[in-house]
Order: structure tokens, then C-alpha cells, then sequence
């Protein structure tokens, strides 16, 4: 019983585990939509489609701050549901 | 409009010994800028003289690493008042650009900053590594 107990958890674990990276939107893939969907408001999520057509693919999180109307406010909203990496 | 904020920074200090014991790097900070339409990734320290004697210029290195720890990109730069230090075409020889430069005084600071064209740096990077490299 224990043992089963402790299979089952350690498989929560790894499906927990597996889940992370890959659930998050990419900034540079995201439509407006999906943005919209993480809690930015439609402009922002223009916004941020606009700033990579103009200067290319994000190359860290961080650089949202740079794009025009995110604040700081959003940004923290955001940042731990988006990534860069393909 | 410009949009700017204080990101997280891996900072190693592994400068020279006896650099470390002259200057101190202080509140190094990382940040995007879009400066009239250009992106650029801003690092912005204050360069301390903990020495006891005035020090000329201070040159600093920043890396840039991916998720794999590999090299992305990398810049010199001088602090604020030896920034002549990189102009060419201007001041004459290094040495004589060095005598036009304003030393930092003993326990004075001085600002560094450095900014990377996002279009120079090219690729995703997860790590800013900041470095003395020279201090005269």
C-alpha cells in the first residue's frame, strides 16, 4: 500500500515537473489572443505583436519591459507564464 | 515612450585580485530600453575606488550566456568619465585620452554603463555577466 502510495506521487511529481516549460505561451509565437488570455489587455498584446515585427524575436523575458504600454504592473502578471525558448 | 526596470542579474565579480582590492562594482542593474526606436539591453553599475589613491579608468567586461551557459555576446566598456577611452579618431593616442580623463578620487564612485543593440546581440540569452577587467 505505501509503495503504491509512493509510485503514485512520484509520478504526480514528474507530470507536474513535465507540465512547467512546456505550458508556457511563447513571446515570440503568441497571437493576441493567447496574450490576452495571460491577463494583458488587448493593446498590450498589440503591443508586444508589434515590438517583435519591428526589432525580431524577444530575446529574454525581460525585454517586455521595453515594449510600449507594459507596465511593471503586467509585466510581473505575465512573466512566469511566458518564455523565449523554442 | 521609454519603459525601464531593474532585472534580475547574474553578476560574477572575478576581476583581478588586485583589481577587486582597488574598485568595487555597486547596484549593478540590467534593463531594456527602446531608445527612440532602437532596443537595446542596458547594464548600469556605480564603480567605487575603495583604494586609498585616485584611479585613472576602470574597463569592464559583459557576457552574455544562453540557457546552455554558452557565450552570446560580449562588450567592453569604461566607466562614465573614461568613456573617451573608447572613442577613436578623437583625443590622439590612448595615452594621451587617458591624461583628458577625470580620475575617480579615493573612496569616489563613478557610473558605468553600457548598452548592447538588441540587433548585435542576436540570439535568447538567461545570464548577464559583469567583470572588472582592468583598472589603472
Amino acid at each position: 500500500m505505501n509503495r503504491t502510495r509512493v509510485l503514485v506521487a512520484a509520478l504526480l511529481a514528474v507530470l507536474a515537473g513535465a507540465g512547467g516549460a512546456a505550458d508556457k505561451v511563447n513571446l515570440n509565437t503568441a497571437t493576441k489572443e493567447q496574450l490576452v488570455a495571460l491577463g494583458l489587455t488587448e493593446s498590450q498584446a498589440l503591443q508586444v505583436i508589434a515590438h517583435r515585427e519591428k526589432s525580431g524575436p524577444f530575446l529574454q523575458v525581460e525585454e517586455l519591459l521595453a515594449v510600449q504600454q507594459m507596465s511593471k504592473a503586467a509585466f510581473e502578471k505575465v512573466r512566469d507564464q511566458v518564455t523565449v525558448d523554442e | 515612450m521609454k519603459r525601464a526596470a531593474v532585472l534580475a542579474v547574474l553578476l560574477f565579480l572575478t576581476g583581478t585580485t588586485l583589481a577587486q582590492e582597488r574598485v568595487r562594482l555597486e547596484n549593478i542593474k540590467t534593463e531594456w530600453q527602446d531608445a527612440y526606436g532602437a532596443i537595446v539591453y542596458t547594464v548600469l553599475a556605480n564603480v567605487k575606488n575603495v583604494s586609498d589613491a585616485p584611479v585613472a579608468y576602470v574597463k569592464v567586461k559583459v557576457q552574455l550566456f544562453d540557457k546552455d551557459g554558452k557565450l552570446v555576446a560580449e562588450r567592453a566598456g569604461y566607466n562614465a568619465e573614461a568613456e573617451i577611452l573608447d572613442t577613436e579618431g578623437f583625443g590622439g593616442s590612448f595615452e594621451d585620452k587617458v591624461k583628458l580623463v577625470k580620475p575617480i578620487v579615493a573612496g569616489g564612485t563613478d557610473l558605468f554603463r553600457l548598452s548592447l543593440d538588441k540587433a548585435d546581440i542576436g540570439k535568447p540569452f538567461r545570464t548577464t555577466k559583469v567583470e572588472l577587467v582592468a583598472v589603472r
